[in-house]
């Protein structure tokens, strides 16, 4: 059994007004993650990411399509019974003590009061936030509340954990923190399910990702692949002795081109002209310093899809 | 040259609650001056302008009783001012109509509002009015009948009307036994000062207004004084038809026999008679005769019993 | 049957913290300086002045907290997007919501109860007569406040704090109005207003119905069936509510 099953999934708002036309948010998204493994699913802003996660904790209900969240149907009560949920920036009672906060969410997932001290305990020892038992949620950092989410997340030692933009708003430390809360849940066997935007973040640690733009699935798959096959955005070429006047035929076709005293910076658009510049560079008696390719961000692809009207058939072709 | 920011922030917070007292002082005399502008005569005035009770009523949303308590407490101020004139109490039946549409069961108002509007104001038609109005709300205080027989009786000349309030007031719960009584004298001997007197008595006894027991004091004494002239006027009668003289001083009759002693006057003057052989009071000149009956000898002129 | 109580005892602490209860405070000033104020008066009219002013203030202080907290119930959690954590959990809509309900229920009655022991305590201090007609009085102004939460919970589940807030207050007023509406109405020569009006009459709930203060002020008891009666009255319109928000409120995407 698969942790998560999606089929055919898709979401219009406004379609309850006949003058209205429907927003599409998701359209025919399939995708499964398998239990054990940490599935990142990555999309820019407003591609559907939250709407997919909302759908599946209950919170929306599907136009068509079906999710099946540890074996039930998405939407029925008892699928989220081992389900943990971190929203993104979470909003939480800021009345509350971070005791009374992760007890509240205790006592909701049906746990025995020692049980619940216990875990609390623990909890916030894990996140990192023990001297803040007793102080009020209103008075937590970004981060903080960031942490005491994910440990509400975890009260109940749920199977399947979704999370909705986890690092975002954290600090550097605060990221590695959660990355490896994230991989040490996963070495306890648990499944682990999250959004995000962030490229980097999702490299270090996912098993597999989705890549959803404008409500599509775009990819699925390893992550590596999919990066890579989109080949460089650019190569950043730096070499040394030579100046940049004595290279015409480089200049000409670079991207940008830079002379910093006796270093200069040649900026070409794709591997292929590196042999290029690199034989017009030694031609001049030039010594190259160092070779940068920048992968592009996936914001960056995902920009690119946005734009383009349709999406890149070659990766349509990779989620079948 | 620089201020120490110290200095700078206490002179910003200074001139903040320099303004803020200026504020509050300039609001505090125009105040002064609008209350001024609006003297109480006006104030009591706006009363009359309320809302028909009906609408006030629709707009109260079930504080009633909040909103016909904040009306009462307007009038009360004002009734309590007690205005002379007849025409300081326009408003007052409107007011009172008002706010026992708001309230039917508010008694004290009918109470006071019919006491003042007969006794103070000589409004004797606002008076019964609004205390008839009491009672068909009220059908079971005994109080607002009484009054409404007050008036018929002092302030309206009406014996018979006034026997007739008196007699449903003895038949209600908690009415004192002497009602009944005092409603088949007033029937029968109508022109008679000792029912009067008695009358007042009573009203006098469940009275615990004070400016209110002054009036009643003050017109009890008339009726006294009165009582005394006729039973001395019937003496000095008597005295003619046997001595075919008027006595030329009233101790004569006394020392006829006619009569026992000479009354004391309530108003601590000396009585004495006329060469026409009418008896008079030093306390009073203009002693009024223009009616029968004893208890309508100021109606004539309502304010004179009022301002005493 | 757990949960709700998680719930609403949640929201009474959310109440608490939220200095709700310092109303008592102004409600205890209130009732104890207009009592000083208006001493001046007659025994009679103060007596009645201090028992109207205490039951008017219970009304309108719990009445005015069931609007301005009802309307929140719901709405506030969705738009400050704490219902998501909590709605992830295996916790059915209908859940939430009667949980939140009780739970201002629960502030409603602890704040009505020491507002009670206040109005005693000041009627105690006068000298003036108990009766058990204020406790008949004050039992019906707290099912009214049952009422006005259940409507406003309703509103809350699909319209923001100020619409929800102005829905409410407009049937509560119309609530009020109602009754002499229809008694105007009567003799109307239009039989559409007519029928209309007696529509909205069966469709609003009549407050009037629940409002006895001014005979319980001057010691006149209602009947028990009375009583009993306009309780279930009330109760059955909250029920509606609360059941018709609870639908609304499954049909709701966050």
């Amino acid at each position: 059994m698969d942790a998560i099953t999606i089929e055919g999934l898709t979401k219009s708002y406004g379609a309850d007004w006949p003058w209205r036309s429907p927003i599409i948010a998701l359209s025919d998204l399939s995708l499964s993650v398998k239990q054990g493994e940490i599935y990142g699913f990555l999309g820019p802003n407003g591609a559907g990411k939250t709407t997919t996660l909302k759908i599946l904790l209950g919170l929306m209900r599907a136009t068509s399509g079906s999710a099946y969240v540890l074996g039930k149907p998405a939407g029925d009560v008892r699928s989220r019974e081992k389900v943990g949920f971190l929203p993104e920036s979470p909003y939480f009672y800021d009345y509350l003590t971070a005791e009374e906060f992760l007890g509240f969410y205790g006592q909701l997932a049906q746990l025995d009061r020692s049980n619940i001290s216990r875990r609390v305990t623990e909890l916030l020892e894990l996140v990192g936030l023990s001297g803040a038992r007793t102080r009020q949620l209103r008075k937590f950092s970004k981060g903080m509340l960031q942490r005491v989410g994910l440990a509400q997340a975890l009260i109940h030692d749920p199977e399947l954990i979704i999370l909705d933009e986890p690092m975002s708003g954290l600090d550097p430390i605060g990221r590695k923190q959660v990355r490896d809360l994230i991989l040490g849940l996963r070495e306890r066997g648990k499944t682990v399910f999250f959004s995000s935007h962030i490229i980097s973040d999702v490299e270090v640690m996912c098993d597999r990702v989705g890549i959803v733009v404008h409500g599509r699935l775009l990819a699925n798959g390893r992550i590596d692949e999919l990066v890579t096959h989109q080949g460089a955005q650019s190569v950043e070429i730096v070499c040394r002795d030579v100046a940049i006047a004595d290279l015409p035929l480089i200049s000409a076709r670079a991207t940008r081109v830079l002379q910093q005293g006796r270093q200069c910076l040649i900026v070409v658009a794709s591997e292929g002209m590196i042999e290029e510049a690199l034989s017009e560079v030694r031609k001049q008696g030039g010594k190259v310093v160092s070779i940068t390719p920048h992968r592009g961000s996936l914001e960056d692809i995902f920009l690119r899809q946005a734009s383009g009207a349709e999406p890149n058939p070659h990766i349509q072709s990779r989620v079948a | 040259m620089t201020v120490p920011s110290s200095i700078r922030s206490m002179i910003q917070q200074s001139s903040g609650v320099v303004l803020i007292l200026g504020a509050l002082s300039s609001a505090f005399f125009a105040e002064r001056f609008l209350d001024l502008e609006r003297p109480s005569q006006a104030r009591a005035e706006a009363l009359a302008y309320l809302p028909k009770g009906e609408y006030l009523r629709l707009a109260s949303l079930g504080y009633r009783q909040i909103v016909a308590d904040i009306i009462w407490l307007q009038a009360v101020q004002h009734l309590g001012l007690r205005r002379d004139t007849n025409q300081g109490y326009r408003w007052t039946y409107h007011a009172v109509d008002v706010l026992t549409d708001l309230d039917p069961k508010f008694v004290a108002a009918y109470q006071s509002a019919g006491t003042i509007l007969g006794v103070w104001a000589g409004r004797n038609e606002e008076s019964v009015a609004i205390l008839e109005k009491g009672m068909r709300n009220n059908p079971e205080v005994w109080q607002l009948p009484f009054l409404i027989g007050y008036n018929y009786f002092y302030e309206q000349c009406n014996p018979s009307a006034s026997a007739h309030y008196l007699q449903i007031a003895a038949v209600l719960p908690g009415a004192p036994e002497y009602l009944s009584k005092l409603a088949s004298r007033m029937t029968v001997e109508a022109g008679d000062p000792q029912a009067a007197v008695e009358f007042l008595e009573r009203f006098l006894r469940q009275t615990r207004d004070e400016r209110l027991r002054e009036v009643l004091t003050d017109r009890m004494k008339y009726v006294l004084q009165e009582r005394n002239l006729r039973v001395l006027e019937r003496a000095v009668q008597g005295y003619s038809a046997t001595y075919h003289k008027v006595p030329s001083k009233l101790e004569d009759m006394v020392t006829a026999r006619i009569i026992d002693e000479i009354p004391l006057d309530p108003f601590g003057g000396e009585y004495f008679v006329d060469t026409k052989g009418e008896v008079q009071s030093t306390s009073r000149r203009d002693r009024l005769r223009l009616h029968q009956h004893v208890s309508c000898q100021w109606r004539s002129k309502p304010s004179d019993v009022a301002i005493q | 049957m757990q949960a709700i109580a998680v719930i609403a005892l949640n929201t009474f602490r959310e109440n608490l913290r939220d200095k709700i209860l310092y109303n008592l405070v102004f409600f205890a000033v209130l009732l104890i300086g207009l009592s000083v104020l208006l001493a001046d008066l007659t025994i009679m009219e103060h007596h009645r002045m201090i028992k109207d002013l205490g039951l008017a203030a219970i009304n309108l202080v719990g009445v005015i907290i069931a609007i301005f907290v009802g309307i929140g119930l719901v709405n506030k959690e969705i738009e400050r997007r704490t219902v998501y954590t909590i709605m992830a959990r295996p916790i059915s809509r209908t859940t939430f919501i009667l949980g939140k309900y009780c739970g201002l229920g629960l502030t409603l009655l602890i704040n009505v109860l020491v507002m009670l022991s206040v109005f005693l305590a000041i009627l105690g201090l006068y000298g003036v007569p108990i009766t058990w007609t204020l406790f008949q009085a004050v039992q019906l102004v707290f099912v009214e406040m049952l009422l006005i939460t259940a409507l406003a919970l309703l509103f809350s589940t699909f319209s923001s704090s100020t619409l929800s807030a102005i829905f409410t207050l407009a049937f509560y007023v119309i609530g009020h109005l109602i009754g002499d509406l229809k008694g105007l109405m009567e003799n109307s020569q239009t039989v559409v207003l007519r029928r209309a009006v007696a529509g909205l009459y069966y469709l609003c709930p009549n407050l009037e119905m629940l409002n006895i203060k001014g005979q319980a002020a001057i010691g006149v008891a209602v009947p028990v069936t009375y009583q009993t009666l306009a309780s279930a009255y009330g109760l059955s319109y909250a029920v509606a509510s609360i059941v018709l928000a609870c639908m609304v409120f499954q049909r709701r995407d966050f």
